[in-house]
């Protein structure tokens, strides 16, 4: 018996910017199985002090205000990673060399929902760790965003140090896989 | 078919005071004189629907409007009026066109002919001042509504009044109208069309209201007619969806393009352009978006109904197929869009026909629903899915077109993000734009060289990143040096904006994959390059 198909859920109808119960919705509903089928999450998280963070990280940590702002009156801060692996991207890219754009768009936008829900997870994982210890978790920042250098990446693949195979950096500090993140949070007593 | 579907004819028959030896005030009073002249017109323009030379301002002054005459131009309102209390009354104008229109069903048997109202909206303006009656309509809104339906009554005495002469067809002409919002529409205009209609039941029915009726449309069906003639500005394919299935689509020829066409060639391709859109639509009529100047040479006139024959003929045989294909492709249905257009090629079809009237009818569809927000992104790349299957079946049989390269394209240099230049490349080719792909983390000398090989026009420049948008500043002033020619620079992607495209000297901007379609049709007839 064929396995059930699953209807995409809501929050990813959103993200695609598809509206239920549409023709666009229904050519969607395989694509999401199949980008479910080729991702591939692995995560890598690493806890260093505050002050450990600040100089493997520097300049570019203390360089940025609102990473600052983040971390205020953090003790420890945690990097996160998070890839899916290449399998969709490549199969996106098909598409493409198919004459097939919706599909090629489809997948790349549930590649990043993906990515980032992997994410959104291992945060999560790390926050309800915390507070089971009665520590408080910031939100998470990363490199690229705002005043924190896209630079950082850097640091990050040399902390990484092949934990996780197939991840690399290009001369622009971009990850590949494209469907790659990194995120750093701090962690604090409660006030 | 509805009798209002399927003709080619010109608004009103304005035109047709060139051939009268007589003024224009002469013809408004002289029903011998207006029938030569018409008459004349028709003999030379050969239209389905015939007018008998209608003026905007005859109804108001049957409600005591002042009017200037004068022999070059048409009437006009010289001195407004109160609406009056008494009965409205036909006058011996309206006489006049009621003679012209026996005249025309004797001189013309066979073809029917149009009696032409103005709508009660329009007349009140016209009565008592159009500013006046919009005031009303706002501060005294039962006096507004007293003027209108004092117009009705005229409508109606004048609409029975031709009806009687044997016009075949109501057509209400209701400029003003477009003038009103939706929440006003109904009430001062809206329901005293639909008594209009409804006083004639067995009669066809057609409403004409100049300007964009868009947001109207809705209001305008509510009156119960059955056609809908469109202004020129009017996109039809963003109001096909909108009307009912029986109902008819009438227009939209510029009529200045009729009037200064140079050439009947010239005027013919227009013609060919606008059929191909809308000659497939299984309820459709090709008008002019409003009624042709009186100075319009007659030739021209008898030109855009030859032509107008002409292409719906061409598109006739085929027209629920071609129609159906155009369907196929917009809904994204790939494999219906290759059945047909094997179909369409095993039925002896012009390939360049199921190009234009299927095809890319499909693709000027998804673009008009786009312009009016009634499309999104994924509604367009279904479509090019569904195009690209379609032109897998047709290529190998249309005629060889240049290899030429008209756009060069890549995410700008130190930005790895692909997916916005790959949809935009992919919606192009689909559309016949061959386009040279870069890749990613293309420098200005990249794009410089591949310029310099291809001879392509434009160059399309996607950034995502901060970094990506400083260096696209850098780039965009060396690319035009090292090019040593006009070209038409494009940029799009999450770092880039109108206001940032216009500071670094950029041509263009295109906010995502559908609207850099459009933009680069529009930047290829101002960088047309060589073929």
């Amino acid at each position: 018996m064929p396995n059930a198909v699953t209807a995409i859920p809501q929050s990813v109808l959103r993200y695609l910017r598809i509206k239920p119960g549409t023709h666009a919705c229904a050519e969607a509903q395989p694509l999401w199985q199949e980008a479910q089928a080729l991702s591939q999450p692995r995560t890598w998280q690493k806890n260093l002090s505050l002050d450990d963070f600040l100089d493997a990280f520097a300049p570019h940590a203390a360089g940025s205000v609102d990473l600052s702002r983040t971390l205020a009156g953090c003790r420890e801060v945690v990097l996160m990673a998070v890839t899916i692996g290449d399998a969709l991207e490549t199969r996106g890219r098909e598409y493409f060399s198919q004459g097939r754009p919706f599909a090629g768009f489809m997948l790349d936008r549930m590649g990043s929902y993906l990515v980032e829900a992997e994410m959104r997870g291992l945060h999560a994982a790390v926050r309800a760790g915390n507070a089971a210890s009665g520590l408080v978790t910031s939100r998470r920042y990363s490199p690229g965003y705002k005043d924190f250098s896209l630079e950082a990446q850097a640091h990050f693949m040399r902390l990484i140090a092949g934990a996780l195979p197939g991840l690399s950096l290009s001369s622009a500090f971009m990850l590949t896989p494209d469907k790659s993140v990194t995120a750093v949070c701090g962690i604090k007593t409660p006030d | 078919m509805s009798l209002l579907a399927g003709l080619v004819y010109p608004i009103n028959s304005l035109p047709a005071a060139r051939l009268s030896g007589r003024g224009i005030d002469v013809l408004c009073h002289d029903a011998d004189a207006k029938l030569d002249a018409v008459a004349r017109y028709y003999e030379q323009v050969d239209a389905d629907l015939l007018f008998f030379f209608s003026d905007i301002v005859i109804q108001a002054e049957a409600l005591g409007a002042s009017l200037a005459y004068s022999p070059a131009g048409m009437p006009r309102v010289a001195a407004k009026t109160a609406i009056p209390a008494g009965p409205a009354r036909t006058s011996a104008r309206m006489e006049v066109n009621a003679a012209v229109t026996s005249g025309l069903k004797r001189a013309f048997p066979g073809k029917p002919v149009a009696g032409m109202v103005y709508g009660p909206f329009t007349v009140a303006g016209q009565a008592m001042g159009e500013e006046a009656l919009m005031r009303a309509c706002l501060t005294s809104p039962g006096q507004a509504r007293a003027a209108v339906a004092k117009a009705l009554e005229g409508a109606l005495g004048y609409a029975r009044l031709l009806l009687d002469a044997g016009a075949d067809v109501l057509w209400v002409s209701d400029p003003f109208a477009g003038l009103l919002p939706p929440a006003l529409f109904g009430q001062f205009a809206g329901d005293p069309l639909a008594r209009l209609f409804d006083a004639h039941p067995d009669v066809p029915n057609a409403v004409h209201i100049c300007g964009d009726i868009g947001q109207l449309l809705a209001n305008v069906l509510d009156t119960g007619v059955q056609a809908v003639s469109f202004d020129q500005v009017m996109d039809l394919l963003a109001v096909e969806d909108a009307m009912p299935a029986g109902r008819t689509i009438i227009g939209n020829m510029d009529p200045l393009a009729v009037a200064d066409a140079q050439s009947a060639g010239a005027l013919a391709q227009e013609v060919d352009a606008l059929v191909q859109t809308m000659g497939t639509h299984p309820a459709f009529s090709l008008s002019t978006g409003c009624a042709l100047p009186p100075s319009t040479p007659v030739e021209n006139a008898a030109a855009f109904v030859d032509a107008g024959h002409a292409a719906m003929r061409a598109v006739a045989p085929g027209a629920s197929l071609l129609f159906g294909l155009s369907a196929s492709v917009e809904a994204g249905d790939m494999e219906s869009a290759a059945g047909i257009v094997d179909v369409c090629l095993c039925s002896g079809f012009d390939p360049l026909l199921v190009l234009g009237g299927g095809l890319m009818r499909a693709v000027r569809k998804q673009s008009a629903l786009y312009e009016a927000r009634k499309s999104h992104l994924a509604d367009i790349l279904l479509m090019t899915d569904a195009l690209n299957a379609g032109m897998k079946r047709l290529s190998p049989h249309l005629p060889k077109t240049s290899d030429a390269v008209r756009m060069v394209l890549g995410t700008a240099a130190g930005d790895h993000h692909a997916i916005g230049k790959d949809v935009v490349g992919a919606v192009l080719e689909a559309q016949g734009i061959k386009v040279l792909d870069l890749g990613v983390d293309a420098g200005a000398d990249a794009f410089a060289k591949a310029l310099a090989e291809t001879g392509a026009p434009l160059a399309g420049i996607s950034a995502f990143t901060s970094q990506a948008r400083a260096a696209l500043r850098a780039m965009v002033p060396v690319i035009r040096e090292k090019a040593g020619r006009p070209v038409g620079i494009l940029v799009g992607g999450a770092a880039t904006s109108q206001g940032f495209a216009a500071e670094i000297g950029a041509d263009a901007f295109a906010r995502d994959a559908a609207a850099a379609a459009r933009v680069v049709k529009s930047l290829l007839e101002k960088f047309p390059g060589r073929d």
